[in-house]
C-alpha cells in the first residue's frame, strides 16, 4: 500500500476518535471526555477493528465477497451463548463466559460453511443462505428466551439491539486483548488466507492445508467476533463493509487488507457510535441502528454489483 | 296480584343495582388490579400474561399479553366487556368487536389525572361508580399535601441501559407528586433512552433504579461524581411492578418514595 494512503487511513481514523471525544452535549469539558468518551471511543474501536478484522478473514478464507460475521451466524451464534450466560448468571468478565460466546460464535458459522456445502458446491449465494437460515433460527431461539425471561427481558434486549452504553472495564481489557491477538495470528499467517483466497485446490498446490487453514482462521475470525460481541452485542455490516473500502485502497493481499479492515472497522464504528449518541441528544440510537441504517444499503449495493458479476 | 307484588319490586331492584355479575377480560395489569380495587375482582373471567398481583390472578384464565392478546381465547371466554389498552393493536379489538364483542379501549395513562380518569371508565362500565369514586378519594388521601418549594433532581432508569420517562409518562407525574423533579420531564415523550453524557450533565440529586441493579450503575463512568451518589440517594427499594403500572399501588408507591427523598439522614 502507497505510503500516501496509509497516511490517509490514518487521518480518517483519528478524524473518527477526534469526533468521538468532541461530540456530546457536555462540550469539551476535559473531565467528560477522560472519564466518559475515552473509554467509550476506546470500546467502539476495539469493536470495530474486531468485526472488521472478522469480516476480512472470513471473505478471505471463503473466498466469499458477502460474508461478514452477521451475515454467517457468527454474531448470532455468540449472541444466544451471551444471552444464555447472563441468565444463567455468569458474569461478562469471567473466562467460562468468553469460552461460551466463542463457542457459540463458532458453533453457528460451523454449521452455516456445513449447511452450504453440503448443498452442493460452495457458492456465494449457497453460503449466505445458510448463514440467513442459521441467524434467523438462532435470532427466534434468543426472542423466545426474551419473552420467557419476563423481568429482565429488556436488558437483554438492549444487549440483542447492540450498543455501547456502559462498558465496562474488565470486559474492556478482556475483549481488546483477544482482538489484539487474533490481529497478531492472522498477521504472521497472511501467506496462507492469501493462498486461501485463490480456493482450496491452488491453497493446496501452494503448500497450504486447507482444511485446517479452514479451522484456524474460522477460529480467529469467530475469537474476534465473539470478542466484540461480549462487549457490544450484535452490531451488523461492520465486518461486511470495511473489507470491500479497504480493498480499494490496499488491493487484495490479506497482508495489509487485513490490518487495513481492523483499522478501518475501527474508525467506521468509532464514528458510527458518536453519531448515534450525540445527534439525538438527550436520547441516544445504539450503534447497531446507525451501522444497519448505513450498512443494509451497502449490502444490497453489494448484491447488485455481484449479480452483474463484477465483484 | 301477588305475583305483581313480587315482580314489581324485583324489575326495580335489577333496575337500580349495577348490572350482577357481568364477564369482564383485563389486558392490562393496570385494569385488573383497578377492577380488584373496585371490589369487582369476581367478575375477571381473563387477564393478560403479565398480570400478577393480585395473588387471585394467578386463578384467572391468562389471554395473551396487552400488545398481542389471544383474539380466539378472549372470544372463547366470552366476556360482556374487555378493557384494552391504546397499546393493544386496533387489529385485535377491531376484530373482537366485529365478533360482537365489546371492547372499551383506554387512552394512555399519562398523568396521575389520567389514572383517574381511566379508574372513572372502568367504574362506569362495570356499573360501580360509586366504589370509582371513593378509590380515587382513598388514593388522594395518599398523596402528600403540597409540593416542596425546591423538588429534588430525580433520574428514574426504568431499565439499565439508561431507558428513562419523559413528560408524557406518568412517572414524571408520580416523582412530582412525590416531591421530585423528574430531570427528563421536558422531553415531549414517553419512554427513551437517555444518554449517559446528559445524565451526568443534569446531575440528579436522587436516581430510582427500577430494575435494581445498583452495582451496574455504581460502576458507570464518572457515577461517583453525581450528586445522587455522592448523598446515598440510589433507590432501589421501590415496587418495579407497583411502579410502572399506572394502578391504585402507584399511589402508596408515591407516598414510600415521598419518604425515601426526604428521610433525615
Amino acid at each position: 500500500m502507497p505510503k500516501s494512503k496509509l497516511i490517509l487511513l490514518f487521518c480518517v481514523l483519528a478524524a473518527a476518535c477526534l469526533f468521538s471525544l468532541a461530540a456530546g452535549p457536555a462540550g469539551l469539558s476535559p473531565d467528560i471526555i477522560i472519564n466518559l468518551r475515552l473509554p467509550r471511543t476506546l470500546a467502539a474501536l476495539t469493536v470495530g477493528a474486531g468485526l472488521g478484522l472478522a469480516g476480512a478473514l472470513f471473505q478471505g478464507v471463503l473466498k466469499n465477497p458477502l460474508s461478514d460475521p452477521y451475515i454467517l451466524g457468527t454474531s448470532s451464534g455468540a449472541t444466544a451463548a451471551a444471552v444464555f450466560c447472563f441468565l444463567a448468571g455468569i458474569e461478562r468478565t469471567s473466562p467460562v463466559f468468553f469460552l461460551a460466546v466463542f463457542a457459540g460464535a463458532f458453533g453457528a458459522t460451523f454449521l452455516s460453511y456445513w449447511l452450504a456445502r453440503a448443498a452442493g458446491r460452495l457458492s456465494d449465494a449457497a453460503l449466505v443462505l445458510a448463514g440467513v437460515a442459521v441467524s434467523a433460527f438462532l435470532s427466534a431461539v434468543v426472542m423466545l428466551t426474551l419473552s420467557a425471561a419476563r423481568e429482565r427481558s429488556f436488558s437483554l434486549l438492549n444487549f440483542v439491539l447492540g450498543g455501547l452504553y456502559a462498558v465496562e472495564p474488565g470486559v474492556l481489557a478482556i475483549s481488546g486483548t483477544v482482538i489484539l491477538a487474533a490481529l497478531v495470528f492472522s498477521g504472521a499467517r497472511w501467506r496462507a488466507l492469501d493462498a486461501m483466497s485463490l480456493g482450496a485446490e491452488k491453497a493446496y498446490h501452494l503448500g497450504a492445508d486447507p482444511e485446517r487453514e479452514r479451522l484456524v482462521f474460522f477460529g480467529l475470525a469467530c475469537a474476534a467476533t465473539s470478542a466484540a460481541v461480549a462487549m457490544g452485542g450484535t452490531i451488523g455490516f461492520v465486518g461486511l463493509m470495511t473489507p470491500h473500502i479497504m480493498r480499494r485502497f490496499t488491493g487484495p493481499s490479506a497482508r495489509v487488507l487485513a490490518p487495513a479492515a481492523a483499522i478501518g472497522g475501527a474508525a467506521l464504528l468509532t464514528a458510527a457510535d458518536a453519531a448515534g449518541r450525540s445527534m439525538f441528544s438527550p436520547s441516544e440510537v445504539p450503534a447497531g441502528v446507525i451501522m444497519a441504517l448505513a450498512g443494509a444499503p451497502f449490502f444490497m449495493w453489494l448484491l447488485w454489483k455481484n449479480s452483474r458479476g463484477r465483484v | 296480584m301477588r305475583i305483581t307484588a313480587v315482580i314489581v319490586p324485583f324489575l326495580l331492584c335489577s333496575l337500580s343495582l349495577p348490572a350482577s355479575a357481568k364477564r369482564v377480560v383485563s389486558l392490562m395489569p393496570s385494569y385488573t388490579e383497578i377492577i380488584f380495587a373496585l371490589g369487582a375482582g369476581g367478575e375477571l373471567v381473563g387477564v393478560s400474561n403479565f398480570c400478577n398481583w393480585p395473588a387471585e390472578t394467578a386463578g384467572i384464565e391468562k389471554a395473551g399479553d396487552y400488545l398481542r392478546p389471544n383474539v380466539e381465547k378472549v372470544y372463547a371466554l366470552k366476556p360482556d366487556v374487555v378493557f384494552a389498552g391504546a397499546w393493544a393493536g386496533a387489529s385485535s379489538s377491531k376484530q373482537l368487536s366485529a365478533m360482537g364483542v365489546k371492547v372499551v379501549r383506554l387512552p394512555e395513562e399519562k398523568s396521575a389525572a389520567d389514572i383517574f380518569a381511566s379508574i372513572r371508565l372502568i367504574a362506569a362500565e362495570l356499573g360501580r361508580k360509586a366504589q370509582g369514586e371513593g378509590l380515587i378519594r382513598s388514593l388522594k388521601a395518599l398523596l402528600p399535601a403540597a409540593a416542596p418549594a425546591a423538588p429534588v433532581k430525580v433520574y428514574i432508569e426504568a431499565d439499565s441501559g439508561g431507558w428513562t420517562a419523559g413528560g408524557h409518562s406518568f412517572l414524571s407525574d408520580a416523582i412530582m407528586l412525590a416531591g421530585g423533579k423528574n430531570i427528563f420531564g421536558g422531553e415531549n415523550r414517553g419512554y427513551f433512552q437517555a444518554s449517559w453524557e446528559e445524565v451526568l450533565l443534569l446531575d440528579p440529586q436522587a436516581v430510582i433504579l427500577l430494575s435494581g441493579a445498583k452495582e451496574e450503575f455504581l460502576a458507570r463512568p464518572m457515577a461517583g461524581g453525581l450528586a445522587a451518589v455522592k448523598a446515598g440517594r440510589i433507590i432501589t427499594g421501590l415496587d418495579r411492578d407497583a411502579f410502572s403500572r399506572p394502578g391504585p399501588r402507584l399511589f402508596e408507591e408515591i407516598k414510600k418514595l415521598k419518604n425515601l427523598l426526604y428521610a433525615e439522614k
